[in-house]
């Protein structure tokens, strides 16, 4: 083990027991920011399972990475062993994966063989990260307001149908729905290119079929919380003072109904994540997530292991803002 | 409706919920009786009928001799039902063929029936394993709990698609040859990361449960703890432990159907939604878009998880008893 690897566990170590501690003490006076710390101090143990599980199963399976190529000269595959540090002790390799992961340095990467698997996902992440954004933006903008027509107008033919919509959006899957947007705006109408990565058009298309499942998850929950919001006294005052019926929506039923929905944000972006594997590879979309199946499929354990961090550490981090601000707005929750 | 009504009785007053069910009954019998229904054999290739279109006429077909040959060699009850009923009758290929000329329809039965079996093993995986700790954590309750539940709580965070991928790739390259056995430890390793809403969902069941009536009658009574756990907390678990599933199984499917479609789960010559759909997503182009290919296994894989998420739903309202009954 190097120094380096040394400073790195300890580092990371003593920044979650840190964190921890902070948080626990600033859970009476600040306890949303409490919430955070603690929260953010259990970040580094999910990295560090999910890469032991990672790594285990990347070094379980049988035969290399380099063993594709029947011709190779044994020399040069242990030269490439060698260079890899696949010839260490497994401990070692591990600790040495494992800090280089903390410190997001994953390593060269095996099927790119002159690139490093961190600069191969960062240029990667820019452009998950705008499809992603993208997504939850359209999930936002279709779902929040079917949901609230729904529940407005419960009784009238709008309700059903936003429920039916929605339910059929959970139940059709991603790749279904990127193919049918496909067929139709792009083979059919020809507005959109159907693949591809470069203008703001390129985007449209997998960003809404990222979007849909998210959109019917956001309408049928802002629709529960506002039919279990409207009825509420403080809502009738509202209107019994004479409030327009924008405002006593927005700024009284609004607020007090959007906590679970807030809260789904975090699940919301690990399903974009999730959804973006299959989208990015449907499209060829030179992102996160189609490096990612390459990597795995080319047993690539550098990209694969540092692609799967980035995602456990995204993950991780929306759904911490996601509780907070559920916290933050609703103050029964205790996080 | 009267207030003996049993959740069951509550659960089939609901007409949408009586549609899914019956869909769901006809699909799975569909799946279980392939093998007496006059259906076409799903890897029988026949290149003079390459990407047929969906057509309704004409609907039934005389088997080829060598195909006769072959069902009247086949041995075991299905095959033979199936001569007695249908005879040489083949149904057409109703949904069109394949890049191979492959029917359609039958091709589809067979990948519902594996999509089928996945969601029925990875739901027992999800049970024992989600079962086992929500309970355990539950009754335990006090330090052990809050330890199990932090536990849970990390496992929560693994983002499990990657690591089944990493599975899936572990598997590929293991001994295991027999394409079966690979299928179902497939199966199994989805359950194996799906477990946690059971798992939660049945430990603050327990939890309630613990401090209930009938369990300090039970232990006055000088019941043993394990005589307690499984006689009188278990049978209580029941309804929760359906509950979840109607929550786990169909992410389980989609979750199928999306690493096969990606190449990452079930492989040929087995047949599942997500390879067929995978398959068809390889035949589409903008000259000919032959969507019929994607949309049979999509709209067969959309319909399966709207009668069950309509049911889930269902479900979980009768299940719950503060709702008001309309």
């Amino acid at each position: 083990m190097t120094a380096a690897t040394f400073g790195t566990l300890l580092t990371a170590a003593a920044a979650a027991v840190a964190a921890g501690i902070a948080g626990r003490r600033l859970a009476a006076s600040r306890p949303v920011l409490g919430f955070a710390l603690r929260r953010l101090a259990l970040v580094v143990p999910t990295v560090i399972v999910v890469h032991a599980a990672a790594f285990a199963l990347m070094r379980a399976t049988p035969g290399g990475p380099f063993d594709t190529d029947p011709r190779m000269d044994p020399v040069v595959r242990a030269e490439l062993a060698a260079r890899y540090r696949l010839d260490r002790p497994l401990l070692e390799s591990w600790l040495d994966s494992l800090a280089g992961a903390l410190r997001f340095d994953f390593g060269p990467s095996m099927a790119w063989r002159d690139a490093d698997a961190t600069d191969i996902l960062l240029s990667g992440l820019p452009v998950s990260a705008a499809l992603g954004a993208l997504a939850l933006l359209f999930a936002v903008l279709l779902g929040v307001p079917a949901g609230i027509v729904a529940a407005l107008r419960r009784g009238s033919w709008i309700d059903p149908v936003v429920r039916v919509v929605s339910s059929l959006g959970l139940a059709i899957p991603n790749f279904l729905v990127a193919t049918a947007l496909i067929a139709a705006f792009s083979f059919g109408l020809g507005w959109f290119p159907p693949a591809g990565f470069g203008t703001w058009k390129h985007a449209v298309l997998p960003a809404l079929a990222l979007s849909l499942p998210v959109a019917a998850a956001l309408a049928r929950l802002v629709r529960t919380g506002l039919l279990v919001e409207l009825p509420k006294d403080h809502v009738r005052t509202a209107r019994a003072k004479g409030l327009g019926p924008a405002r006593v929506l927005f700024v009284h039923a609004l607020p007090g109904a959007l906590g679970p929905t807030v809260a789904y944000l975090g699940p919301a972006a690990a399903t974009v994540l999730t959804g973006s594997l299959v989208i990015e590879s449907m499209a060829a979309i030179p992102g996160m997530g189609t490096h990612f199946v390459s990597a795995a499929m080319n047993r690539d354990y550098p990209l694969a292991l540092g692609a799967v961090i980035i995602y456990t550490v995204l993950v991780s981090l929306f759904n911490l803002l996601a509780d907070a601000a559920h916290a933050a707005l609703d103050p029964r929750i205790k996080p | 409706m009267s207030r003996s009504d049993g959740p069951v009785a509550i659960l089939f007053k609901d007409t949408s919920a009586r549609i899914a069910a019956g869909i769901l009954l006809i699909l799975t019998l569909v799946a279980m009786g392939a093998d007496v229904l006059p259906l076409a054999d799903p890897g029988a290739v026949d290149t003079s009928r390459r990407f047929a279109a969906p057509g309704l006429a004409p609907a039934t077909m005389t088997l080829s001799a060598e195909d006769a040959a072959r069902l009247a060699a086949a041995p075991g009850l299905a095959p033979a039902m199936r001569r007695a009923l249908f005879g040489d009758t083949v149904i057409a290929p109703l949904f069109g063929t394949d890049e191979l000329g492959r029917c359609l329809l039958s091709r589809t039965v067979r990948g519902f029936r594996l999509s089928l079996a996945a969601a029925a093993v990875a739901a027992i995986v999800t049970l024992l394993i989600g079962t086992t700790v929500g309970a355990f954590s539950g009754w335990k309750a006090g330090r052990t709990d809050a330890l199990v539940m932090r536990f849970v709580d990390l496992a929560d965070s693994v983002p499990v698609v990657f690591i089944v991928i990493f599975a899936v790739a572990f598997l590929r390259a293991s001994g295991i040859t027999d394409p079966s056995a690979k299928v179902v430890v497939f199966f199994a390793t989805l359950g194996m990361v799906s477990w946690i809403t059971m798992a939660r969902l049945v430990r603050a069941s327990a939890l309630a449960l613990r401090s209930g009536a009938f369990i300090d009658a039970s232990r006055a009574l000088g019941m043993s703890e394990p005589r307690i756990v499984f006689r009188h907390l278990l049978p209580n678990l029941v309804p929760v432990m359906i509950v979840a599933l109607s929550l786990t199984v169909p992410r389980i499917l989609l979750f199928e159907s999306f690493l096969s479609f990606l190449g990452m789960g079930v492989e040929a010559p087995d047949l599942s939604l997500g390879t067929l759909a995978r398959s068809g997503f390889a035949a589409f182009n903008p000259v000919d878009p032959r969507v019929h290919l994607l949309l049979v296994p999509g709209i067969a894989l959309a319909v399966l998880l709207l009668a069950l998420n309509v049911l889930g739903d269902a479900v979980r309202d009768a299940a719950d008893p503060r709702l008001p009954r309309p």
